[in-house]
């Protein structure tokens, strides 16, 4: 399938929403890990 | 001979351009970053100034739960400023101020700009309850609700009294900070609320003056256009007045000392002899003026109040 520049533009936005996406995941991961010291009096 | 060009094809309806492969940039315009910038700072002054420190021993406020708690304020704040956007993408491509916006210049489509604002506006208002608790989430989402449903879609249009009442929008974010820290709403929390809240009619106004024409061809009922402007500076002036007590409430209250009070008496003084010197006056030059101090002077007053608690 040809790669037009409609397909480079497309693949970039979904590159930075799954950058954004991993970003949130992380960030709730941090979070819970924090959660769980302060539950344990850390 | 070229061919006559109407005033609809310089300055197309919005929506009706087709939109070019939206940027990142263009995202980031939605989420009015410089509005951001007083928001997040005057969240960061309602997180330090409640009770309580930040920092890593047992009973502190984690510094990466802050932090998250500053980020879910600027994009909550953001999401709402996009779908604020979305909504006013008609007007906005009549004034001259706004006319840049990507959605009036057909850089991002309607439809994504209203999910990207939905999105966000529940992803920041989800971390938020996650993260730090649900009365700062709760206040989150309310403010985000006051200033797209009870300002945006409800009163602009349709009163000069919106920024009055739609202000508190802008209002909220020391309050979240403080709740996201303690986890409740105290009186302090509640007069630097009301700094925000009062301090927005003057703020807004003195834009309003200067930009008359524009707010007037929009068909958007601002104060000067409705009332006219000797009313306008009258009311900015009495608004201005009105804030005194909740400028020195810091002081009062036992939250801020001398040097606080010492610093907000020479910053609030000025904000009175701008208003002033606005309702004496009958051109822009004032106006502008006391716009431009409007920020310095909100700035400055949260950076005197944080300064204050810290020595």
């Amino acid at each position: 399938m040809p790669h037009s520049e409609l397909h480079q533009k497309k693949k970039k936005k979904n590159y930075a929403v799954l950058l954004a996406l991993v970003a949130f995941m992380a960030v709730i991961f941090v979070v819970s890990i924090i959660k769980m010291k302060i539950g344990m009096g850390g | 001979m070229t061919a006559p060009v109407s005033q609809d094809a310089l300055f197309p309806a919005a929506g009706t351009l087709p939109a070019a492969d939206a940027r990142i940039g263009d995202f980031i315009a939605l989420l009015k970053p410089r509005v951001m910038t007083l928001v997040v700072f005057s969240g960061i002054a309602g997180l330090v100034l409640a009770p309580g420190s930040i920092g890593f021993a047992q009973g502190d406020l984690h510094p990466f739960l802050a932090l998250v708690a500053v980020f879910c304020i600027a994009v909550g704040a953001g999401a709402a400023g996009a779908i604020n956007m979305w909504y006013e993408r008609d007007i906005d491509a009549i004034m001259t101020r706004t006319r840049g916006r990507p959605l009036p210049m057909g850089k991002v489509e309607p439809a994504e700009a209203l999910s990207f604002g939905v999105i966000l506006t529940v992803l920041s208002v989800g971390l938020m309850g996650v993260a730090l608790n649900w009365a700062a989430a709760f206040l989150l989402a309310f403010a985000s609700f006051f200033y797209v449903i009870i300002y945006t879609v409800w009163l602009k249009r349709r009163t000069p009294q919106n920024i009055v009442i739609g202000g508190a929008a802008g209002a909220f974010p020391p309050m979240i900070g403080w709740a996201a820290a303690t986890g409740d709403v105290s009186l302090l929390s509640i007069a630097l609320f009301m700094i925000i809240f009062l301090w927005t009619p003057p703020h807004f106004w003195a834009l309003a003056l200067f930009r008359n024409e524009d707010y007037k061809r929009a068909g958007v009922p601002m104060m000067p256009v409705v009332a006219g402007e000797k009313s306008t500076r009258l009311q900015m002036l009495m608004y201005t007045l009105l804030l005194t007590p909740f400028v020195a409430a810091p002081y009062l209250m036992g939250a801020c000392g001398l040097a606080y009070a010492a610093g907000a008496v020479v910053l609030h003084g000025i904000f009175i002899a701008a208003a002033l010197r606005v309702s004496r006056d009958t051109d822009y030059k004032s106006a502008r003026a006391m716009f431009g101090y409007s920020i310095v002077y909100l700035f400055a007053l949260f950076a005197l109040m944080m300064a204050d608690m810290a020595a």
